[in-house]
Parts: C-alpha cells; structure tokens; sequence
C-alpha cells in the first residue's frame, strides 16, 4: 500500500474535494432522472424501435448534441489533451479537419441512410446491410465486427472514466475510507499486485452508473444524457479557456516561452525508500542535492527498497524557474534519495535539446526520429477524421433517428459551430498546460482533470473544480452509454431477433436487451482492470478498423446501384484484414506499419473501396428488384396541359 | 455512379428517387469542399510549419498563434464553418424521409425472402 507521506496519485484535492462529491452526485442523479423519463416512454411504443432508436423522432438539439457528443469521446478530454501537452501546437494540424468534419460526417450519408432505414424499418447498421443486400450472413459479419471494436475501444473508455473520477474525488474522506476497504479486499485477493484500489472503486462506480441508466432507458436516455453532456463540455471549456490564458500571461507570451522551450529527457534512475515497506508512487518528484539540482519525476512506480526505475529529467530553464521561484507547485518526495543517474537522454526529435519542437511541426517525440506527425502523416490525419468519421457504425445510427431533412440541415451547421468551440480552443489550453504543468509526460492522459483542478485553485475556486472535470466525464459518458446500446441492439435485434427467434414476444426482447446490456458491461469492466497504457491510440485503433470496414459497403450500398452481395461482403472483409494486418505487422496500437508512410486506415478504406468495385464488377448485376426499391419510384402521373 | 435506368432493365413507370439523386449531387459538393480544405490546410502547414530550425526570439505569431496554425488552420476552419453553415441553409434540400414500416413485419421481412418468398 502506498505511505501517505509520500505525493499520491489522485492529487491535490483536499480543498474541493466536498464540493467535487456534490457535483458528482447531483450530475449522476440528474443522469438517472433522464433515465426514469426515457424508461416511462418505452412503455408506450414499439420496444424495439423505441429502445435502440428513439422512434426516429429526434428534433434539432437532440441530433445535433447526441451526435457531437458521441463523436467527441474519451479520447477528445483525455487522449486528445495529453497529446497536445506532449507534441504541442502541431496537434491544431493533427486535429485540422475537424474543421470539416460535421458537413462530411453527417451531410455524405445522413439523408440516405435514414431513408433507406425508414424504408426496410433498420434499426441497427447491420439491419440495413441485411435488407440492401439481401444476406442475413452479411448482417452477422458487421455485427461480429461492431461488437469486437466495440468492445475493445470500451475497453479504454472505461479506463478513462475511472481516471477522472479518481481525480474527481480526489482526497475526499469518503473516497478515501471506501478506497481502503477495497484495499484491504484486494490483499486478500489475486488482484493485488496488479490493481491500484483507487482505479478499482472508480471503475466500478462509474461502470454501475452508465451500465444502469443505460439499460433503464434505452436510446432516449443516451440521447436526452448526451444533451446534457454536450452542453456540460462545451460550457467546461469555454470557462478553462480564458482562466488558462490569463494565467499564463497571455497568448503571446505562452507561445513565445513554447518556442524557447525544451522537451525533457528520458532518464532513468537508482533510488533508495527509507522505509524498506514502502513503494514509491509513480509521478514523484524528486530532486538530486547537486547545486542547481537536478530535477527528476518517476515515470513508474518504484518498489520498496534500492530500485533502478523509469523518470523523466526536466531541463529546460524556464520549468525549472518556474518550479524553483514556486510559481509551480511541486512538493518533493523527503525520504526518497537518488543514488546514481544511470542514463538521461534527450527526446529523439528534436534532438540535442534543440528548442521550437512545441510550437511547430512534427512536434517533439521520445523516441521517433522523424518527430510526432512528419508531413506523410499529416495527410493520413486529415484524411482519418472526416473520412473515416464519416464510416462510424454509432454515428451511422444517429442519422437514423431524425425525424426531418431540417432537422439534419439544422443539425450540420449546429456541430460545426459547437465543435469549433471544443477542439481549437483545447489545443490553446492545453497549450498552456505546459507551462502551468511540468513533467506531466509521466501520466499524460490525466491532464484534463489535473489542469481543470490547478486553474480553479490558482484562482480560489476550487468549487469549481468538479464541474470542469464534468466536461470530460460528461464525454466519456456518452460514449460508453452509444457503444453499449450499439452492442446490445446488434445482439438482440441482429443475431437474436433477426437470426434465430423473428417472432419473438416483446417481454423477451425487453429481457434479452437488458441482460445483454449488463453483460456487456459487466465484461468490458473486468478486462479494464488492465487497461492498454495509451487511450488516444487505442480510439484511433478502434476509430480507423471501424472505418476501413463500414465506409465503403454502406456508402457504395447506398449510392451505388451496381454494388453486389459479394462486394459488399468482400469489401467489408478485405477492409478488416488490411488494417488489422498493419496493426499485427508493426510494434502494438501506437506504431503500425505505415508502408509508403500512410496510415492503416487510408491503405485499409482504399483496399476496402477497390475490392468493392472490382468483385462487384466481377458477379452478377443485383437483382432488378432490389435496385428498384432503393434507386427508384413511381414517376409523378402529369395532368394534362389545360386549354 | 449513376446508371441510366435503361441500362438496368427498369421499370419504365419508375423515375430515380428525387432523394437519391439531391443526395448524391450534394455529396459531390460535400466532397469538394473536403479536398478545398485538405489543400488549402496542408499547403499551408507542411510550407510554413515544418521549418528547419527556429529562432525562439522571432517567431512569428498572428494574436498569440503560430503564424502558421493561425494562417493554416484557425482561418481555414472559419471560412469552412461559414460555408457550411451557408451550404446547410441554402443549398441542402428537404425531401420526404417516408415512413417506417411495423417493427416485427420489418424483422421478418428478409427472412422471408431468404425461404423463398417474393418480398424485397
């Protein structure tokens, strides 16, 4: 267990900790209450068409900010942060096509997809692709795909949930008294040596939490929720964006001390606990007693004892003014000493501790010598968001629900407006971050809740606090709560209802919704208990298999009069195989393989797109029938010309 | 994309879907504007943004941006949300979505068909 005299992790929270609770509890409850609201609706129509689509009755603020939040996930409050503070302003050109983002996303399907699911009564993606197409077979393979990213991409929205409700809670009392009762469990357990207490009770509070109102209410509580959510994170960052800019002085003088400043080193270091029982935490400070010192954060936690361990080495002048003059807050670890140093490197771009590598392109990277985003990935980037935003199954089944053609005009242009006011000015802030927040490299996903916690204690509000650090839960929430319907509605309504009982009863259909919801919960859960390190990589994962795999059967399908079964199918395929291939080929979920320096997800929806066409060309036409339905309609009888 | 309807054999009492057909031309549309912004954006940045070495006492910035996020990205993103808002306003047209079908006869729907039946 960790000594409370050394700096934990969750930090800094004392102050606002009562007020972090309040807010916590009354956005949950305000959570619930849409639930019973969305639960009472059900009863009064068609299960199904009610639970998993919100009877295609969605009107402008409901389709705009369901769909905003939904897209803007875990990865925009968490991954998407940590990845500004490490690389700097070359995350404005890594995030740039968000600036067309709604228009594609939602202009290039959105009026036919919702057409074509009215016409053959979809409700789930796979539903449309086993009607335009004609093969239930088709429809098991898109739900088998949907629900395998799915999952996976849970998996590490989970873990982001748990995170900003560890630094939520903070050094509340009754968090703290909960997370050692679930401390003292875990020793008597097998999860001991792998499972932190803190992550653990997190975890599982917020995964009740979105696993019940889920299940309660269906697609209206995830839609009415995100709403409300969508309205939490833009008004969480338009008040961080102004405290985060005064605080550093102004625009000007931030970017000009990013341009003098330096990316710290990779070090690596032997350190001796005085108490032999003692682990040391990671994310400790600590300071070597040279003249000036040598200032150093662990990079992972330290065992007991005498311990060679990972840290990171800060070097450049003006954090460590800052830190030395106390405009930063750095507390020390005391009874942790330094025995030796036994390697301190610089980041591989730039490289010899040049300055700039913040405020321009590629931006700084540890270990790539080409820097974060050379100019050959910054093509794939632009491509990845709008285009293969537009090939996202959650996002597809959004524009299934609007209830008008206005209501998707309207919609378009709302997003646009609202995402202009979330990801440029996250890029500012978190820009900001870095001189505010040094060494926050060592756990970089935790800045949004860490940077929300010092802007308000700078300024004496730590009250306000909590509801800051709502924007990002409030993101992750409805992610989960999308992704978890979307599962469940393509188990029940595509391989249950569809596949194996069609006539089955509405009690079962409502059991089956519901136990499927809670399994799925409960199954992501468990596997993150051992979450990947890097969420942003994972939802890029998760965010271009899904892409390569949906963009070229659905949009062909529905445009495309000459798209076949078979090249449907083998688009699908051949999409999945491609990208999952240069996942396998390269190092994990950060570094695939990018042969001619493009990234998976452009060689995957191109080879997706390329296969359509040609074993489309190379079977028979679709049957005359089909094409009629979807392609064509009666021709309007003219009345003759009067006299 | 678009195949006269001659050439597959159509029913001559059928026009194409006025919905498919404005969808279609205004995913063109879509599309250009897409590739406007890709150009525009990394022209931009990948000649202004990835310099060789940088000179941290001159380094140009437009309101407290780097010149070239501010000339590559912020301006752009304006310009693309006032088209896009004009775009949704004026160009989009409305068209009748239809209506949907009874949940359990849609369910059953492609089941039949696969056994044999003759509904599409």
């Amino acid at each position: 267990m960790f000594d409370s005299s050394l700096p934990q992790l969750p930090t800094m929270f004392a102050a606002a900790g009562s007020s972090a609770l309040i807010t916590f509890c009354v956005y949950t409850l305000a959570v619930f209450g849409l639930a019973a609201l969305s639960s009472r609706l059900l009863k009064s129509r068609d299960f199904l068409n009610e639970y998993f689509l919100g009877s295609r009755s969605l009107g402008v603020w409901a389709l705009a900010l369901t769909f905003a939040a939904t897209s803007a996930s875990g990865g925009s409050f968490t991954g998407f942060p940590s990845k500004i503070y490490s690389h700097g302003w070359v995350l404005a050109l890594w995030i740039g096509s968000y600036m067309i983002f709604p228009i594609c996303t939602m202009g290039l399907l959105g009026k036919r997809i919702n057409q074509v699911s009215r016409k053959t009564g979809a409700i789930t993606v796979p539903d449309i692709f086993r009607d335009r197409f004609q093969s239930p077979s088709f429809s098991v393979l898109a739900t088998s795909l949907i629900v395998f990213f799915t999952c996976v991409n849970l998996v590490g929205q989970f873990k982001a949930g748990s995170m900003i409700l560890q630094t939520l809670l903070g050094e509340n009392d009754v968090y703290i008294s909960a997370r050692s009762i679930v401390g003292s469990f875990l020793q008597a357990s097998w999860l001991q040596s792998t499972v932190d207490p803190g992550y653990l009770l997190c975890l599982v509070t917020f995964g009740v939490a979105v696993i019940i109102y889920t299940t309660w209410g269906g697609f209206h509580a995830v839609v009415w929720t995100d709403v409300m959510q969508g309205v939490v994170m833009v008004f969480g960052v338009i008040i961080m964006l102004p405290l985060a800019i005064s605080q550093v002085g102004g625009m000007q003088n931030a970017t000009e001390e990013m341009a003098s400043m330096v990316a710290p080193h990779s070090a690596k270091i032997e350190i001796e606990v005085e108490s032999a029982e003692v682990k040391v935490p990671l994310g400790t400070w600590l300071r070597t007693d040279d003249v000036p010192a040598r200032v150093f954060r662990l990079a992972a936690a330290g065992q007991p004892g005498t311990t060679v361990v990972d840290a990171i080495e800060i070097v450049d002048a003006g954090d460590l003014q800052r830190i030395q003059s106390g405009k930063v807050k750095v507390e020390f670890a005391q009874d942790v000493a330094i025995h030796a140093i036994m390697e301190s490197k610089s980041a591989a771009f730039p490289s010899n501790d040049r300055p700039g590598g913040y405020v321009t392109a590629p931006g700084p990277h540890a270990e790539l010598e080409n820097g974060f985003l050379p100019m050959s990935l910054a093509f794939s980037m632009f491509f990845y968001w709008a285009i293969s935003g537009t090939g996202q199954p959650s996002s597809m089944v959004r524009l299934m629900a609007f209830h008008s053609t206005r209501t998707l005009r309207i919609s378009i242009a709302t997003v646009a407006v609202y995402f202009s006011c979330i990801y440029f000015p996250l890029v500012i802030i978190f820009c900001c971050a870095r001189l505010l927040l040094p060494g926050m490299e060592v756990e970089s996903d935790r800045i949004m809740p860490q940077m929300a916690v010092t802007l308000t204690e700078n300024i004496g509000a730590g009250w306000l606090a909590g509801l800051l650090v709502a924007a990002p839960f409030a993101a992750v929430m409805s992610t989960v709560d999308s992704f978890l319907l979307m599962i469940s509605s393509s188990v029940v309504r595509d391989l249950y209802q569809r596949n194996i009982n069609p006539s089955a009863s509405r009690k079962t259909l409502e059991r089956m919704s519901y136990i499927c919801t809670i399994v799925v919960g409960s199954g992501v859960v468990f596997a993150a208990l051992n979450p990947p390190k890097y969420l942003q990589d994972l939802i890029v994962y998760v965010g271009s298999g899904l892409a390569a795999c949906f963009l070229a059967p659905m949009s062909l399908g529905l445009y495309w009069k000459r798209m076949t079964t078979a090249g449907a199918i083998s688009s699908m395929l051949v999409g999945f195989l491609c990208h999952l291939s240069l996942y396998i080929a390269g190092e994990g979920f950060d570094k695939p393989w990018r042969p001619f320096a493009l990234d998976p997800v452009v060689i995957g929806i191109g080879s997706s797109f390329v296969a359509a066409f040609v074993i489309s060309f190379l079977t028979p036409p679709p049957p005359k029938e089909l094409v009629e339905k979807y392609f064509y309609t009666k021709r309007k009888k003219t009345s003759a010309p009067s006299a | 994309m678009n195949i006269p309807a001659a050439a597959l054999d159509v029913d001559p009492d059928l026009e194409p879907d006025p919905l498919f057909v404005a969808s279609l031309r205004e995913a063109r549309w879509i599309l250009l504007m897409w590739l406007s912004c890709f150009v525009w954006a990394l022209t931009v940045c990948l000649n202004f943004g990835y310099p060789d070495t940088v000179d941290p006492l001159n380094f140009p910035t437009v309101f407290g941006i780097p010149a070239w996020v501010a000339w590559g990205i912020a301006f752009p993103w304006l310009i693309a949300n006032v088209v896009t808002i004009w775009f949704c306003l004026f160009v989009m047209e409305d068209a009748d979505l239809g209506e949907t079908p009874d949940e359990l006869a849609a369910a059953n729907s492609v089941t039949e068909a696969a056994e044999g039946g003759s509904r599409v």
